[in-house]
């Protein structure tokens, strides 16, 4: 007994110790390599050099092409290689590779003028030849060598054809007139050197075969680990809204994949990192306070939500779906798990897009209304639970948190308790991420009722790709007016036409509750308070060209 | 004298009356076939599992794909094949070509994606296993030499403490002092001895357990030997007594769990290498295990069997020169 209690005493002393000793050595020991707030010596002309190191959450095994699809391989994707077109910061197309394009009247032929000045990073210059091989990898793929064609190039493509040095024309089957918008909105479009996109996937997979024309090349790699970027000393074909000429500020960039998020974030603060992807919301706060600036952008179209199937058990009664969207309290979320920078959404698309609509009021949360809406949909019984019941069944929905998004599980585990406010009840089920996309497929014969996305969508086309029947079917089995007016979108001569369907289009899924929508969703990062000029494009893709070290 | 009062230990056949030659020569094969079925059944439970890489990608509602589009690449790594048919595949390109094959996740030679992991993560290991018998070894010359109400029934604590405590835990807290706190090691850099040994501590500390319970065990029981009676009465020295009778007589079971113990390092080297940010091998199979990449898996487990069977076949082959009887029995 004595025994026993020597042991305890001192165990629990030995903890005391142990502990103290972390918390002393952590507490005098809070030196920061890189001193946060005012450090930066205030605005200083930009100075060429240095190096940085910036984390990302993942990286990748393998670098070919057609495995960019990731938003994190795609934040180093792009600094290596680049685009016919972009999309800028106000959602506008803008040029690069590509100077300019015409399309013909029914949008089965495009034409692009091309840049002659630019070379890749194995000499070869930039020419139609390489253009039209890269675009028609994008469009047909090749079977032989194992690579799918580009999900968001329009099933339609026929060819591209070189019509003079610097320039190419892209032929269609089928009218598609936001083609070129795919070009510049789609992760793994980057105009890569022949001699690159030439080789078997599994050399195409090295990067160090990798050449693009961007402003910095592949030094060194490790799969998963760490890629080494090193600035290209003869680049010289910065894009329009850049603000300097020349190579890149900084000369090198060490990519590491540290996924643990706190981990990221106490390497920013420590003055280990300079640039981190993916801050924790709760952490957006302290890292700014910290002189640390959060570089947050919110794509065109990336909302956090949940599609309703309206082929799915109880997914087929509009008043029931109508219900699931009143009960839901976003601004309740948005206070509970982020910060002043989230924004609830007020329709499937965020703010930032330029054919978004505000339609929160047709889906405001109104418990009272919820409530009207379930007992006139005949859901008047209640079971032992609480939850509603009819002829025998439970008012149940059936989820599964998206496998890509860390707070999905708490978010959704908080819309558990405001449904069951009103009877509903939500069940969170879990899937390895292997199985993830094949479990809540819509077509499934018993089709997971709610499926979670945060998709960005540059330009209109998206929304037929992923809604109509014939392509994503999200819904399961939507309305034929919601088909012909995707339809529409996709065979729009105009981008103004092309948007005014598109807003019919949204107005016609929030009207018919197909959708709920919770939360604007950015894509935010995180740089050192002397990391300047930091910013991203429109879709967004990390843009450093122009960043530099105030040291 | 002393040997005569010794318990029976529990050795292997082949070590106590085998030809050296003819020992190796059946262990070798025996890592053969071991390593085989590995190769066989880690395709066949990853096979008949549900998913794969490519639909685990393509699939992706986001990315739009028809049927018939994700179907043509499933036809190209014959994923649309029976299992049978697909384990016959890669035997063929295995004997044949000697052909591991390519890495569905990263469209890699499966051989270049573990040799990216094997060296760091035989670095980690091979020091990790160090400093495991290390602190093994302080907790048992504590246990030693330590009265019980002074310190030595804590350190007999240890262990436990040790298995308890989450690998990842351990490697945080590692991190927030030494990294972010000190700044003794770069959680960006893995280069230098820091950036080495910290890891290690992490990876060693929850293996160091067993190999200091049995360690502690093995001392206890010596001590409690006869020979170790006849020995104090003579007035040997307490130092003498440890490095000349308890520590070689301890040293057998000690070398077998460390052995054993080789196989955890792997697992545990996963949790490390993806906290400290570390290559390796132990994140080629997390990564590999995560999209089901049965090419890398498949090489990756086999190898991993091969270092286990090699490592136990060396310890086996030590035996006789860390215990004369041993010898003595071989000669027989």
């Amino acid at each position: 007994m004595g025994l026993d209690f020597d042991r305890r005493r001192l165990l629990v002393l030995g903890a005391a110790v142990v502990g103290g000793g972390l918390l002393g050595t952590r507490i005098l020991s809070s030196r920061d390599e890189i001193a946060p707030a005012g450090a930066s010596g205030g605005g200083g002309a930009p100075r060429p050099g240095g190096e940085i190191y910036y984390l990302n959450a993942f990286l990748n095994a393998g670098w070919a092409p057609s495995q960019i699809g990731s938003w994190h391989a795609l934040q180093v994707w792009n600094l290596i290689g680049e685009y016919l077109f972009y999309v800028n910061l106000q959602n506008e197309l803008t040029g690069h590779l590509a100077t300019g394009y015409t399309a013909d009247d029914d949008f089965t032929r495009f034409t692009f003028a091309l840049r002659d000045d630019v070379t890749f990073s194995n000499g070869r210059k930039l020419d139609a030849e390489a253009v039209a091989l890269n675009l028609d990898l994008f469009g047909l793929g090749d079977e032989t060598r194992g690579i799918p064609k580009v999900a968001n190039i329009p099933p339609s493509y026929r060819r591209t054809v070189a019509t003079a040095e610097h320039e190419v024309v892209v032929e269609l089957d089928e009218p598609f007139p936001g083609f070129v918008w795919q070009l510049a909105g789609s992760s793994n479009v980057a105009i890569l050197a022949p001699e690159t996109i030439g080789l078997p996937l599994e050399q195409q997979s090295d990067l160090d075969n990798v050449h693009g024309t961007g402003p910095w090349v592949p030094e060194s790699w490790v799969a998963s680990k760490e890629v080494v970027l090193r600035r290209r000393e003869d680049y010289a074909w910065p894009r329009e809204e850049e603000l300097h000429e020349g190579p890149a500020y900084l000369e090198r960039i060490t990519v590491r994949q540290v996924d643990q998020d706190l981990l990221r974030v106490g390497a920013l603060e420590s003055g280990q990192a300079h640039l981190i992807h993916y801050t924790q919301p709760s952490a957006e706060d302290r890292l700014a306070a910290a002189g640390h600036t959060i570089v947050d952008t919110f794509a065109s179209g990336s909302v956090w939500c949940l599609h309703i199937r309206v082929n799915s058990r109880f997914g087929d009664d509009v008043r029931v779906r109508e219900a699931l969207n009143r009960a839901t309290d976003r601004q309740q979320v948005v206070d509970t798990f982020y910060n002043d920078r989230w924004k609830v959404a007020q329709s499937p698309v965020n703010r930032a897009t330029p054919w978004g609509l505000d339609l929160s009021e047709r889906f405001a949360h109104d418990r009272g209304r919820a409530d009207e809406l379930l007992d006139e949909a005949g859901w008047t019984g209640r079971d032992g639970d609480g939850y509603r019941v009819k002829d025998g069944r439970t008012l149940e929905f059936v989820v599964y948190p998206s496998v890509f998004i860390t707070t999905s599980r708490d978010a959704l585990t908080l819309l558990t308790q405001q449904w069951r406010s009103v009877g509903v009840k939500l069940t969170l089920r879990n899937v390895d991420y292997s199985n993830y996309n094949t479990t809540t497929l819509a077509n499934n014969p018993d089709p997971v009722q709610l499926y979670e996305i945060h998709w960005g969508a540059s330009h209109p086309a998206n929304l037929w790709r992923w809604w109509h029947s014939s392509q994503g079917n999200q819904f399961g089995a939507p309305a034929p007016e919601l088909d012909d007016l995707l339809e529409q979108i996709a065979q729009a001569r105009t981008e103004d036409e092309a948007y005014e369907h598109a807003r019919q289009a949204l107005t016609f899924v929030v009207d018919h509750h197909y959708f709920i929508p919770v939360h604007e969703f950015p894509q935010n990062f995180a740089a050192a308070a002397q990391l300047k000029g930091v910013t991203t494009d429109g879709y967004p893709k990390l843009r450093l060209y122009d960043a530099w070290l105030d040291v | 004298m002393a040997t005569a009062t010794l318990p029976p230990r529990r050795l292997r056949p082949a070590v106590r009356g085998a030809h050296p030659l003819r020992y190796v020569v059946a262990r070798v094969g025996q890592a053969v076939v071991t390593a085989f079925l590995a190769y066989v059944l880690v395709f066949v439970i990853v096979t008949v599992l549900p998913g794969n890489p490519v639909e685990a990608s393509l699939r992706s509602p986001e990315l739009g794909y028809t049927d018939a589009e994700i179907d043509e690449l499933l036809g190209y790594y014959h994923l649309d094949r029976p299992v049978w048919v697909q384990l016959w595949y890669a035997l063929r390109r295995l004997v044949l070509h000697n052909d591991w094959g390519i890495s569905l996740a990263a469209g890699r030679p499966v051989v270049d994606v573990i040799a990216d992991g094997v060296p760091a993560t035989l670095q980690l290991a091979s020091v990790a296993v160090v400093l495991a018998a290390l602190i093994a070894l302080v907790i048992a010359l504590g246990v030693f030499h330590l009265p019980a109400d002074q310190g030595g029934d804590l350190l007999r604590s240890f262990p436990s403490l040790f298995l308890s405590l989450p690998n990842f835990l351990i490697g945080l807290v590692i991190i927030d002092v030494f990294a972010f706190g000190l700044g003794w090691f770069r959680i960006t850099d893995d280069h230098g001895w820091a950036a080495l040994v910290f890891p290690a501590i992490c990876l060693a500390i929850p293996v160091s357990a067993p190999i200091a319970q049995v360690l502690v065990t093995a001392l206890d029981g010596a001590r409690a030997e006869q020979y170790t009676t006849v020995a104090v009465a003579k007035g040997i020295g307490r130092r003498h007594l440890l490095v000349r009778h308890l520590l070689p007589n301890a040293a057998l079971p000690t070398l077998t769990i460390t052995a054993i113990v080789v196989g955890d390092l792997l697992g545990g080297s996963m949790i490390t290498e993806a906290v400290f940010g570390r290559p390796g091998l132990g994140s080629v199979i997390a990564a590999a295990a995560t999209v089901q990449d049965v090419p890398v898996l498949q090489a990756a487990v086999t190898l991993a069997a091969v270092i286990f069977l090699a490592i136990n076949l060396v310890v086996d082959l030590i035996y006789p020169y860390l215990d004369p009887r041993l010898r003595t029995q071989a000669a027989r």
